[in-house]
């Protein structure tokens, strides 16, 4: 698993790759990336392959170029990660990946991701089970065909990335004479959903097909081994067998006797399967190791059957079982017996007497020592229980069965279909996916699983469930409820569209959600993360002006240069930013002038809103009229609340005054009739 | 104002206790004395008497409201003075008479007396109407500017801190 820098990187990569610059066309057709014209009434049926769709090309560049789309589906989701690598890849034995884009799947007025492959000229190898080619006296054409599935499984290895889709309902002649075989895609859908039980080896039969994981090349190496085995005897294996009926035969039996048990493989191709269908994982033979074989060098085999028959059975439900595989299974059919048995140290004394598997018994004796001081969880324990007996299975928590790098696809798909959350929270708040890695001998642990705990405690807006997912998948795209029909494989195609998906009686709503922040946070990477903490603010304001830089920013890096009902949600969204301006008439002046606003830049909007000389004016002119209002309030108090005072001292200012008059009207008196009676 | 009166009281006291320590000849001396005064000035003591009539009156019936008596006195006084000094020049016995006589004299004296008990009674009203008749049109200016403010700031630009609390 990458690094979160690097998941970051290659999806801008693979973001600016997918750069959606298509134009709808007239009728049914659709122009991706203005060169290939998908035309939607040309359905080519026979093509259609991990549940999408397909449908004829045209190369406006290069028109004797047969070329056909496949439309993925909506229950699952593409493989996006895998993208740019299946693109880059040529491969004689595998068919060409020309180009990939988002496009508006007209019958269904949807946006669907559609991947452009060149069309094999001879069909499919195989039709309705009945295989076209004959292999069975052709020892060189098996070892051409051995080899060339080998080769196309050892390209997805030196790139990290696995196929999960070699089956022989995805076998094509490429050419019109029928002499190469290509296997189609493989990115149209979650790794394996589509396999047949019969192309899985046992371990990833195990797991729920939606939780399969991307698993390792030794998958691939199975399917490609039981495609062969096809190829050899003509036919499909086990076409109508369900998944759990054959996993208990194939762990009975072991997966090369069931086969020949139903029909006998000829010698010649006998043992180089034998090596390829190897139940234990690590012995399974590569690509170097056939090569090997073919040359006539010695190379060892694995054992026949996937486990050893221990010497101690255990008695669980009223049965005896011995092996590991069917221990585990009895115990999660059996919680609570199995819970007691665990705790009583009968599990720990089967490891240690039945398994002969001292360190085991240790580690289960961990368990239950940690179990005996605090108050456990039933089903936890005995998933890490199990963990430890049958490591290279899929974990088993409550009705779930997945591998680790499934869970995140699995958390999607309940996500998508509003289901239950629960079981998923609980799985991500415990330490089982990380006991799963570190029983793996092969296997590294994702760095980012030690955060998986932190995401799930936080319950903010850019966390929970919604960032475990998307920090852990890069295959998964953003399913907000706000894109409606809008696939967004990417950080450029939420601007994008959010804008195309907007309706004014949405315009009440925030313009982003959980999953969207959740989303962009994982492919933009940290820098975001000050976004984050204005979008888990209380303050209205703060939150708009964080989702408002959010996406100037978006649209500054990735376009789109125009997004007219964007600026209008965003605008209605940014009303509260206004408040941080105190003077009433700027704010109406800024309601009007946002309105005016149609040009679909969101700079625009920022620069209105937050003009830094507008801003510091408004402040200190709000710190004087603050001054000035509280002057005038405490003046006002103080006249209305002290009037009786006052009328009493205006009472006692006129007494005096008129005080002063008398005695001046009586010396003025008094020296007038004395200036009189002097004159007289 | 309590102790001035206590003070005044005093001094009265005072004032009866000294008469009482006199003898009687002291006593005859002084009452012939101010007998002697009042005859010669005659004139004099009658316009006093008279004129002053509103004062005395004032002093016994509303003795603690010392403003009352100051305003009322002066000016009574003032009155009085006019028809005082025009005595001076011919003074004689009878003179009283034409007092009495000239009414306008009387209306003189006493309407100075009169007028200043309207002022002691008005001017103190009216001087707090005009004082409240200024707070109000202050008080109006305050909100007038104060609803120009919420109106350009806000609300909460004037702080809620004042009648409304006391209320």
């Amino acid at each position: 698993m990458p690094r979160d820098e690097e998941i970051v990187n290659n999806n801008t990569e693979s973001e600016q790759q997918v750069n959606v610059v298509q134009t709808k066309s007239d009728n049914q057709k659709f122009l991706l990336k203005e060169r290939f014209e998908i035309d939607f009434q040309r359905p080519l049926s026979w093509l259609d392959n991990n549940g999408a769709k397909a449908f004829a090309v045209t190369d406006r560049i290069d028109t004797s170029r047969r070329l056909f789309a496949l439309i993925c589906c909506s229950e699952t989701s593409p493989r996006l990660s895998i993208l740019p690598y299946l693109k880059s890849m040529e491969n004689s034995s595998l068919m060409k990946l020309v180009e990939y884009g988002v496009v508006t799947f007209i019958p269904e007025s949807a946006q669907k991701l559609a991947l452009v492959y060149e069309e094999p000229l001879g069909g499919k190898v195989f039709d309705n089970g009945v295989c076209a080619l004959s292999i069975k006296n052709a020892p060189d054409k098996f070892r051409s065909l051995a080899l060339s599935f080998m080769g196309v499984v050892d390209a997805f290895k030196s790139m990290n990335i696995t196929h999960r889709a070699i089956r022989t309902d995805n076998l094509y002649f490429k050419d019109l004479n029928k002499s190469e075989i290509v296997i189609g895609d493989c990115a149209a859908a979650f790794p394996a959903f589509f396999q047949p039980p019969a192309f899985e080896a046992i371990e990833s039969l195990y797991a729920d097909k939606i939780a399969r994981g991307n698993g390792t090349d030794k998958n691939d190496v199975y399917s490609a081994a039981v495609t062969l085995a096809c190829l050899v005897l003509g036919h499909d294996l086990f076409p109508n067998q369900s998944a759990p009926e054959l996993l208990r035969q194939k762990i009975k039996k072991g997966s090369l006797a069931l086969i020949n048990s139903v029909e006998k493989i000829p010698a010649a191709f006998n043992n180089a399967l034998k090596g390829m269908l190897c139940d234990t994982p690590s012995l399974r033979w590569n690509y170097s190791q056939l090569f090997s074989f073919f040359e006539g060098k010695q190379v060892s085999y694995g054992p026949t059957s996937a486990f050893e028959r221990p010497k101690r059975a255990l008695n669980i439900n009223g049965e005896k079982v011995y092996m590991p595989l069917d221990v585990v299974y009895m115990l999660h059919s059996n919680i609570d017996e199995a819970y007691d048995l665990i705790l009583s140290g009968k599990i720990s004394d089967w490891a240690k007497n039945g398994l002969e598997n001292e360190n085991l018994a240790t580690k289960i004796d961990m368990i239950v020592r940690q179990e005996k001081n605090s108050a456990g969880n039933k089903n936890l324990t005995v998933s890490r229980v199990a963990i430890l007996i049958a490591p290279l299975l899929p974990i088993r928590f409550r009705d779930m069965t997945f591998f680790p790098d499934g869970i995140a696809k699995a958390a999607f798909v309940a996500l998508k279909e509003k289901k239950v959350l629960k079981p998923f929270i609980e799985i991500f708040d415990s330490d089982i996916i990380k006991l799963w890695y570190q029983e793996q001998e092969h296997l590294r642990s994702p760095g980012n699983i030690t955060e998986f705990r932190v995401y799930i405690v936080r319950t903010e807006i850019g966390y929970g469930i919604e960032r475990i997912i998307y920090d852990f998948d890069n295959d998964l795209p953003c399913i907000s409820p706000l894109f409606n029909d809008e696939i967004v494989i990417g950080a450029p195609q939420v601007l994008r569209a959010l804008n195309a998906a907007f309706k004014k009686e949405n315009i009440s709503l925030p313009p982003y959600d959980r999953t969207i922040i959740a989303f962009l946070r994982c492919k933009l990477g940290k820098k975001i993360d000050n976004i984050l903490s204005d979008l888990h603010s209380q303050r209205e304001e703060n939150r708009a002006a964080g989702i408002l830089h959010l996406y100037t920013m978006l649209q500054n890096k990735f376009g789109p240069a125009d997004l007219p009902n964007l600026v209008l949600w965003l605008v209605n969204f940014a009303k509260p930013l206004i408040r941080i301006y105190h003077n009433k008439k700027y704010q109406r002046y800024l309601e009007k002038e946002l309105l005016k606003s149609n040009s679909g830049k969101l700079y625009e909007i920022v620069n209105l809103l937050e003009n830094e000389q507008a801003l510091e004016k408004d402040r200190s002119d709000y710190a004087e009229v603050l001054n000035e209002a509280n002057y005038l309030s405490l003046e006002k108090n103080k006249i209305e609340n002290n009037s009786a005072k006052l009328d009493e001292d205006a009472r006692a200012s006129a007494l005096k005054l008129v005080s002063f008059l008398s005695i001046f009207v009586m010396t003025a008196s008094f020296a007038y009739n004395l200036i009189s009676w002097v004159l007289h | 104002m309590k102790n001035k009166n206590a003070k005044e009281y005093n001094m009265s006291s005072k004032l009866g206790q000294s008469f009482r320590k006199l003898n009687l000849f002291q006593k005859s001396l002084l009452v012939i004395f101010l007998i002697l005064i009042s005859i010669i000035s005659f004139p004099i003591v009658l316009i006093l008497i008279f004129g002053l009539l509103p004062t005395l009156t004032i002093l016994f019936i509303d003795k603690k409201n010392y403003d009352k008596q100051l305003i009322v006195g002066c000016f009574n006084i003032a009155g009085v003075f006019f028809y005082l000094f025009g005595l001076l020049n011919k003074f004689r016995l009878g003179e009283q008479n034409d007092i009495a006589d000239n009414i306008f004299m009387i209306i003189v004296m006493l309407g100075s007396a009169a007028l200043g008990l309207l002022l002691y009674n008005e001017l103190p009203n009216l001087y707090a109407y005009v004082y409240k008749l200024f707070a109000v049109r202050k008080i109006d200016k305050i909100n007038a500017r104060l609803a120009k403010l919420k109106e350009d700031w806000g609300e909460e630009i004037v702080p809620h801190h004042n009648s409304a609390e006391k209320n």
